[in-house]
């Protein structure tokens, strides 16, 4: 067999016990101790043969330099991240390495000076570089200063040969990677666990619940017969379980943050449950990992999206929004974009992409212009912290309406585009006149007519206001008026284009014909042709007299905007008569903002061509009508999702100098993923979102697939093989079996083709899964933190299956799946929500909703449900990668007095009391094996049934026994697996 | 007598290494931390090494070097209270009082609420200087006033943010994003608690509802969710789950936790789990907590002259109670008391949110609890190492405010991030100092610029740490309460 066992993981502690070695002060000149100081370090440090850049000289570039000679300062000129750069000339025109040359490399005089001067890192900045360090410097530039590329960034290889895997032996080739590490440092693996205790295991794993009674009972039974088989079995049995996809859906929302309510400003509820429902049928139904990421981040650009495809990308609508007065909705569109980039890269690729932001990364090969790149497949979606959430999808409340709804989506979106085309192709090919010598009257804003070469123009004085009125009046000089075109342009182009003015909403319109006797006839405008689809209210709310939804900028106003009003029949003006068009903006946003052009502009057409436009438009507008009515028979919702802009009106994206989003430096002409990972490949013309996503699961990737199962590891074993799930970065913590993170990488995109379930089972049906957790103290010693894995991993539970045990152990656990949050009790004085329309109503003792499991609790980012949190959740305002495990008193108390844990409780002692009619003991005995999986000791069962029997003595029955059932679901044993 | 347990528990704890808290806690965010038990050494990565050792995480320790402030009460109020009408005082906005402001002093600004062109309004009330100091008190203030010589004024206070949320995140967290943990989670991660049997960091609120961006005020972001406020309410439970059950007494709690222990201790034997023997000292912790926490929550045991001090009234949520409770848990030993108070927004477009409306009930309702919490504190020797520190999330505008252009039915000013003023008082800050200055108009500053991570940087020192290395490693970046940016600390302002 033939191992090459990386020993840079070991490496710290050396590098440590260097460090203190060399602060000692050394007054010999500097030739001699050179010279003594390596012939030392030949006999009490052994030098590796070949030194490896990424194993010895990074970690000491991170620890020690790049914090002033790195990505974000390059102090002096000299940067240590490229190797272009670390061997390049610096300011002084010294090179600081030169390949091969210790003596030109002025580094080596600089990292060992006398002179406090020269000396880096400078004392102020850090200790002095141990004479370790030095050494593995000096042996590295003889050896060429070769540079490597970070591990993460290199594909996953299997290095171990084929037949190094002795299949017959283990049951999986994981083992042969823990076995190798065991077999190094000399541990022994404890004994396989009993049959308790890994169905246990087993079931918090998969699906996060515990076992019942006739569960534990099947399987001891069969595992005393065939234990392999038996664990294959039940571990088959828990990956078809419909509770399946809830376990895992719940892992995923951590990641996607998602949360019932927008988050920052008013926190409102939002409509989004159904993005959950989708996951945890994704994961029931296994969908591979690569369908999984492609439809969440571009599931709007695959062809012939169904409803579920678009639902998906729910994901990237679930960043906090504000909707406090007076913000500006760039601002925190900008703001949820650049989350969408790093949940991007935290989720997928473990990376700390959001660094590159303001600056080149500090440690990483990002640069600062990489990161734009990257944000601009993120920038081109119509979202835009409205205060509406548009865009928004229409999504049946019942499943079953799903597929009718993806039948008529297709559809309603081609008359949509018909009737935009219809539009279009009647602005460019009417003839239009503009009016001339028009007169202007104003309610709210103050406005004037400018005579413009091009046509008159009314445009705002000063302020707008809210509620505003405008109404031309103007002498036609056709006398035939077929249509009516109103252009609205923004104040200054250039600054619309990148940052937004303020938008408007056409509320109503109104059209008189003054008559030559002065008689006023209104005119009954009855077709609307708009450039998009209204973002606030339906395609002809304009239409409607005294409406405040329609046609118009919502809230922001990027470029010129147009729309076409058709009255019902031909306009036939006498000579000399007038036409007044009155134009309603009613709408104030965010308490602030008055939705009024400042700008704009009318023209009338006359022509033949309109006669065939009506009939055409009226025969679209039947069907956008038909088919919206049944869209809306389904009962429907609106979900935000993720929408591209129409071609034409995408956003310009340019690098924000220091971050700052009003700072804007150079342009971003096409979308990209950084140059030190694997190229993207491009469909269309241009570089798409769904690009992107294909290209995390392309198989090229080297991290995506590492980040996965990485995941998965952590949430079997409590650790991850890279301890920093959230970083696998080269400030991270190295993996501790880099070559097992590989392997299973590799099984899972290659031979399982990204399929989770397949994933869990190998693992699953490891050996070192199922190692008992009993392990001695000298065991534990050698061990002590079990990254070795050379014992079963004791783990509290997670938040989410302290809650859903609980509701089990206590027989109320509603088994109902999906649907929207519900409200279960909650403490006294905890629901003070800034947003007072939100309630949390709780359904009485007895309704199922009470009961359910916790992933289907309404979240509140501002309130989150305080049992969860005790329990470590996170608020889900930002992708939280990794739940840090805390054990405090306010847990305790949780599961002690929490209103909820007060009626599990009571319900457990009920369960405990009804069960047989057999003496107590017995029901205690019970009780303890429904929460604990274990049968109690004699002693143990002696000290419960003694609680009872003192309290029985003094209170009822059922009092003495809910002492008992809260005692018995605060064990250690019950809060653990 | 040392029972086998108790052995095993004290062995347990020995053996354990000083960095296990966090690897077990904070899995991994003690990876990087290295130096020597009982001291404070500097790592590779110049942090400073926290260690509260295994299952106790809020073990007092001692800071780098000499602290002056031992604890503090931060009175928050919600909303940014208008300087010029408490205390800036600024002559020249007295001239320009209704004139149109002129254009150079607009542009570029962004604003909330004010389009088009405001007009200058005056100060609303009546300002003379106080005390030996001459400080500037509006007559809104006659209680505050009459400490002004114990004050220390920061009138050029700075910050980023002119939105509600993001400012009071700023304020509280040093970053307007979310996802940050709260200066109470910092200072009691970086100084535990001189009470083991209350938590390091308690929030209090006065009433009405929460705070817009909630909980994450007072969240402990990236550090240990242990470390994240502790909200307390009025009534019987003042934290959440206190209180036994109505069906349990307290003697049968005891009974219940007695048995709970025993089975854990077994459980202990068996699996050799360090984690059990840490989940048997918080259940030990939570009992205690349930007899001390509503003993020191409970103010109607207090003297009624003190009660009368303070205004206070036993039951209601009110800040003159908070002011008295923030008394009593420093007093107890809690690190940090956030005080939340609500109601300060005076844009002018409704009664409540008036200058010449609301407002004046608001001072009504701040001005006499502050003062008598100052006095209190002085006349039992707790300022002397106590900080309290004063303040809004921004400052107000000099014009007013004219939503959407128009006429407001009240007076009232916008949201003003380039200029405020808060105050420092207690733990050796320069009593009576007035320090920064604003222009005449007191929009923008013009000497001695404090941005908000100046102020987080100063109340660090005071506290005995330095702001740069109270840090903790997190996704690549040395992750500080003051942030990226460079952050000084304002040794002017003490004495």
């Amino acid at each position: 067999m033939k191992f090459t066992w990386k020993a840079c993981y070991v490496l710290p502690t050396v590098i440590l016990f260097a460090t203190s070695c060399g602060q000692e002060k050394d007054s010999q000149a500097q030739s001699e101790r050179e010279r003594s100081e390596e012939l030392a370090l030949e006999t009490s440090f052994e030098l590796p043969e070949q030194v490896s850049f990424n194993e010895h000289i990074r970690p000491i570039f991170n620890a020690n330099c790049t914090s002033c000679h790195g990505g974000v300062q390059k102090a002096g000129g000299l940067s240590l991240i490229y190797r272009h750069l670390a061997l390049g000339e610096t300011k002084s025109g010294e090179r600081a390495i030169v390949a091969g040359d210790r003596a030109s490399s002025h580094i080596l005089e600089r990292i060992q000076s006398d002179d406090e001067d020269d000396l880096m890192p400078p004392p102020d900045h850090g200790p002095r570089l141990g004479e370790y360090d030095v050494a593995l410097i000096k042996r590295w530039i003889d050896q060429g200063a070769e540079w490597e590329v970070h591990w993460a960034f290199e594909p996953p290889a299997v290095t171990l040969l084929e037949e190094d895997i002795d299949r017959k032996k283990k049951a999986s080739g994981i083992d042969t990677y823990i076995a190798a590490e065991w077999a190094k440092r000399g541990l022994e693996p404890t004994e396989r666990a009993s049959p308790e205790e890994l169905l246990r295991r087993m079931h918090f794993d998969i699906i996060g619940l515990p076992p019942t009674i006739e569960d534990l009972d099947t399987f001891i039974k069969a595992y005393s017969k065939d234990s392999q088989q038996a664990v294959s079995d039940a571990l088959d049995t828990l990956l078809e379980s419909p509770h399946y996809g809830e376990r895992w859906a719940s892992v995923w929302m951590d990641l996607a943050r998602y949360a019932d309510s927008e988050g920052l400003g008013v926190d409102r509820r939002w409509t989004v449950w159904p993005y959950r429902d989708w996951l945890i049928r994704a994961y029931d139904s296994d969908m591979p990992f690569d369908a999984f990421t492609r439809k969440q981040l571009a599931g709007d650009l695959l062809e012939e999206p169904q409803l579920d495809d678009l639902l998906a990308t729910t994901f990237h609508r679930l960043t906090p929004s504000n909707n406090e007065g007076g913000t500006d909705d760039e601002e925190f569109r900008v703001t949820a974009v650049m989350d969408r980039v790093s949940t991007t890269w935290e989720a997928w690729q473990g990376q700390t992409f959001s660094c590159v932001q303001c600056h080149s990364h500090p440690y990483d090969t990002f640069d600062h212009e990489e990161y734009y790149k990257f944000y601009a497949f993120f920038n081109h979606t119509a979202d835009a912290d409205k205060g509406n959430h548009h865009p928004t999808l229409a999504v049946p409340k019942n499943y079953t309406h799903y597929k009718d709804s993806s039948a008529l989506l297709p559809k309603h979106r081609k008359t949509l585009s018909e009737l935009l085309q219809l539009g279009q192709h009647l602005d460019q090919t009417a003839i239009w006149k503009p009016l001339t010598d028009s007169h202007l009257t104003t309610k709210g804003t103050k406005a004037s007519i400018v005579i413009k070469p091009t046509g008159d123009e009314v445009q705002a004085d000063g302020v707008l206001r809210k509620r505003t009125l405008y109404k031309v009046r103007w002498q036609p000089k056709d006398t035939t008026i077929d249509a009516l075109k109103l252009e609205i342009f923004p104040k200054n182009a250039d600054e619309a284009r990148v940052f937004g003015e303020n938008g408007f909403i056409l509320g109503s319109v109104e059209l008189v014909h003054i008559k030559s006797d002065g008689e006023k006839e209104v005119i009954a405008l009855t077709r609307i042709l708009p450039d998009r689809e209204p973002e606030l209210g339906a395609w002809d709310d304009s239409l409607k007299p005294k409406n405040k939804s329609g046609w118009g900028a919502y809230a922001k106003l990027y470029g010129k905007r147009r729309v076409i009003l058709v009255p019902k029949e031909s306009i036939e003006l006498k000579a000399g008569e007038e036409l007044e068009l009155g134009m309603n903006f009613p709408q104030v946003y965010l308490s602030s903002f008055a939705l009024v052009p400042s700008k704009l502009k009318l023209s009338h057409s006359h022509g033949e061509l309109w006669q065939s436009a009506r009939k055409n438009y009226d025969d679209l507008v039947k069907d956008y009508h038909k088919t919206k009515q049944s869209l809306a028979k389904l009962g429907s919702q609106k979900v935000p999702v993720i929408h591209q802009l129409p071609e034409g009106v995408e956003r310009p994206t340019a690098v924000f100098v220091r971050g700052n989003w009003r700072d804007h430096g150079k342009e971003i002409t096409q979308p990209g993923v950084p140059a030190s990972l694997p190229p993207l490949e491009v469909e269309g013309e241009v570089p798409t979102r769904l690009d992107m996503a294909n290209w995390l699961v392309s198989g090229a990737n080297p991290l995506t697939s590492r980040v996965f199962v990485n995941r998965i590891w952590q949430q079997l074993f409590g650790r991850g093989i890279v301890e920093t799930l959230e970083d696998f970065g080269s400030s991270g913590i190295a993996p501790t079996h880099p070559e097992l993170l590989d392997y299973l990488a590799i099984q899972f995109q290659d031979t399982y083709g990204w399929s989770q379930k397949k994933l869990l089972r190998e693992i699953v049906l490891s050996q070192v899964y199922q190692l008992s957790a009993t392990v001695s103290d000298g065991k534990r010693a050698l061990d002590t933190s079990n990254q070795y894995y050379s014992y079963g991993s004791r783990r509290r539970l997670r938040g989410e299956a302290i809650r859903d045990m609980s509701l089990s152990v206590s027989g109320l656990l509603s088994a109902k799946k999906f649907g929207p949050p519900v409200f279960p009790p909650l403490p006294a004085g905890v629901w003070k929500p800034f947003d007072k329309k939100d309630k949390w109503s709780t359904p009485e003792p007895g309704h199922e909703d009470r009961y359910r499991r916790a992933l289907y609790t309404y979240w509140k980012r501002s309130i989150p449900y305080p049992s969860l949190l005790a329990f470590d959740a996170p608020t889900r305002e930002v992708c939280s990668k990794r739940r840090l495990v805390s054990n405090t008193p306010i847990a305790a108390l949780t599961t002690l007095n929490d209103p909820a844990f007060e009626e599990f409780t009571e319900a457990f002692a009920q369960r405990m009391l009804k069960h047989s009619d057999r003496e107590v003991r017995d029901k205690i005995s019970y009780g303890y094996r429904l929460a604990t999986s274990q049968t109690p000791s004699s002693e143990t069962l002696d000290d419960l049934v003694a609680l009872y029997q003192i309290n029985h003595n003094s209170q009822s029955e059922n009092l003495a026994m809910n002492l008992v059932a809260s005692v018995i679901l605060n064990l250690d044993l019950t809060l653990t697996k | 007598m040392l029972d086998i347990f108790q052995k095993a528990q004290a062995e347990s704890l020995q053996h354990t290494t000083r960095r296990h808290f966090l690897k077990q806690c904070a899995t991994g965010l003690g990876g990087l931390w290295m130096g020597l038990e009982g001291q404070q050494l500097m790592g590779a990565s110049g942090l400073i090494d926290i260690d509260h050792g295994r299952g106790t995480p809020f073990s007092p320790l001692a800071p780098s070097y000499r602290a002056r402030a031992k604890r503090v009460i931060f009175i928050h109020l919600i909303g940014a209270p208008s300087q010029y009408e408490l205390f800036a005082h600024k002559p020249e906005l007295v001239k320009y009082d209704g004139k149109t402001c002129p254009d150079a002093y607009l542009e570029g600004q962004r604003f909330a609420f004010i389009s088009g062109k405001p007009k200058i309004m005056g100060p609303i009330y009546p300002m003379k200087q106080h005390g030996e100091s001459g400080a500037y008190f509006s007559d809104r203030l006659p209680h505050l006033s009459k400490h002004a010589d114990d004050l220390c004024f920061i009138h050029s206070m700075q910050t980023d943010q002119f939105n509600h949320g993001p400012a009071q995140l700023m304020i509280q967290t040093g970053n307007a994003n979310l996802g940050h943990p709260s200066i109470g989670s910092w200072v009691s991660y970086g100084l535990g608690s001189e009470n083991s049997n209350l938590p390091g960091f308690m929030v209090l609120l006065s009433g009405g509802r929460l705070p817009r961006v909630g909980k994450s005020l007072w969240g402990s972001g990236y550090l240990p969710s242990v470390y994240q406020g502790v909200q307390c309410q009025s009534g019987p439970s003042p934290i959440l789950n206190v209180q036994n059950p109505k069906t349990v007494s307290s003697s049968m709690r005891q009974q219940a936790l007695d048995t709970l222990k025993t089975i854990n201790q077994r459980s202990y034997k068996e699996y050799g789990d360090p984690e059990i023997l840490t989940r048997i000292a918080q259940y030990e912790m939570a009992f205690r907590m349930q007899s001390s926490v509503p003993e020191v929550m409970d103010i109607t045991s207090e003297d009624p002259k003190t009660l009368e001090l303070y205004g206070a009234n036993p039951g209601k949520e009110s800040l003159a109670n908070n002011c008295l409770l923030a008394r009593k848990l420093v007093e107890n030993g809690v690190r940090f008391v956030q005080l939340y108070d609500w109601g300060w927004d005076s844009h002018g477009s409704s009664q409540s949110e008036a200058l010449n409306g609301g407002f004046k009930n608001k001072c009504r309702q701040m001005d006499q609890p502050v003062s008598a919490l100052l006095t209190d504190l002085k006349q039992r020797g707790l300022l002397e190492d106590t900080l309290v520190v004063w303040g809004g999330e921004f400052g107000r505008t000099p014009m007013q405010e004219n939503r959407g252009g128009g006429e407001m039915a009240f007076q009232g000013r916008d949201h003003n991030p380039n200029s405020f003023s808060m105050w420092m008082a207690g733990a050796g800050v320069k009593p009576g100092l007035s320090y920064g200055e604003t222009d005449p108009l007191g929009y923008h500053v013009e000497k001695n610029p404090v941005h908000v991570r100046d102020l987080h940087a100063t109340m660090v020192h005071m506290l005995g740490y330095d702001h740069e290395r109270l840090a903790v490693p997190f996704q690549g970046l040395n992750q500080k309460l003051t942030g990226v940016k460079k952050a000084k600390v304002i040794h002017e302002l003490f004495m």
